[in-house]
């Protein structure tokens, strides 16, 4: 076996040259092209109402919502929006059961995971949504945004 | 003593030659095809390699982007033998990327659709799709062992090119 590096990084290097020429040209001419870099999953149809960062610090500060994180308790005990509830999404039935009585149906939901891609806080919104609760909003990005924004945490 | 000169095996060579050609074909054909059925759904091919959680979100786009036509090129360029050590390259090196990021989704559990053929056929990730990568990924480095086959288009324009350097070299 006998490699001529020069001309293998060439070919490797005019082969991705022209794959991205392609790529971007193609993705101009369709309809609905991509932009270049993705924006974080905040744009993205989400079935109840998304809340910022700083929206959520206001509500932490001011006392006028209800945090659940709906991380695992390992996570949780890392690490926490301060005065959050843990009710995790993997065994969430417990930690309901026990904490229902402080959990008045009335009051404002914030439910927040890991960030990015988690879809804890989604589970445990649809299961809050199941027990009656209606004033319900998803942090979407979660503790990932809070802690590299240098939020005030519990830890 | 002198060795007597012994005549090529030219059953191992006419033996390795079918082997690298098919391969060339079959991996070629893969990535081909995969390339194809992609290309105009790059945001399905996005979906599909966020799913992995294996790079930063900001960059998934650009990778469903670049990704279809670069397996269409390559598929090319391993059947026709075209650009065909780069081809080889990028396509040893996008199985070793497949492989890894389906063993990566199997470790976490994902249960999510591989995304390798796009929206034609779905194959959720699990031991099928990891052992169609791993036979494709060996593959791969089976064409570098017998990287030697002079059918390829390469050669046409590396002996025409070979030839005035030759002619024009100074007389001594």
């Amino acid at each position: 076996m006998k490699i001529q590096w020069m001309r293998l990084i060439f070919q490797a290097a005019a082969l991705s040259a022209v794959s991205v020429a392609i790529g971007l040209a193609v993705n101009a001419a369709s309809p609905e092209p991509l932009p270049l870099l993705r924006q974080p999953v905040l744009d993205e149809y989400e079935p109840w109402p998304v809340v910022e960062g700083e929206a959520v610090l206001a509500h932490v500060n001011n006392g006028t919502a209800i945090l659940i994180d709906a991380r695992p308790v390992e996570d949780y005990q890392r690490g926490a929006i301060p005065g959050a509830i843990n009710l995790p999404y993997n065994d969430f039935q417990a930690y309901f059961t026990e904490m229902s009585e402080a959990l008045p149906l009335e009051e404002l939901y914030i439910v927040y995971c890991s960030g990015g891609n988690c879809d804890d806080s989604h589970e445990v919104l649809t299961q809050l949504e199941a027990f009656g609760f209606e004033q319900l909003m998803l942090y979407k990005l979660g503790w990932e945004e809070w802690y590299k924004k240098d939020f005030p945490r519990d830890e | 003593m002198n060795t007597p000169l012994q005549p090529p095996n030219t059953k191992q060579h006419s033996f390795n030659f079918w082997v690298e050609l098919l391969l060339r074909v079959v991996l070629g054909g893969v990535l081909l095809v995969a390339g194809g059925l992609k290309l105009f759904h790059m945001p399905l091919m996005a979906d599909s390699i966020i799913n992995y959680q294996i790079m930063p979100e900001a960059y998934v786009n650009l990778a469903a982007i670049i990704l279809p036509p670069m397996e269409i090129l390559v598929g090319l360029g391993l059947i026709a033998g075209l650009f065909y050590d780069g081809a080889l390259l990028i396509a040893t090196s996008l199985f070793a990327v497949f492989w890894i990021s389906v063993a990566y989704a199997m470790s976490q559990g994902y249960d999510i659709d591989c995304g390798c053929f796009g929206t034609a056929n779905v194959t959720r990730v699990g031991l099928l799709a990891l052992g169609r990568n791993t036979l494709l990924l060996l593959g791969s480095v089976l064409l570098w062992v017998l990287n030697g086959s002079r059918c390829r288009i390469d050669n046409l324009w590396l002996q025409r090119s070979a030839a005035p350097l030759h002619e024009s070299s100074p007389q001594v």
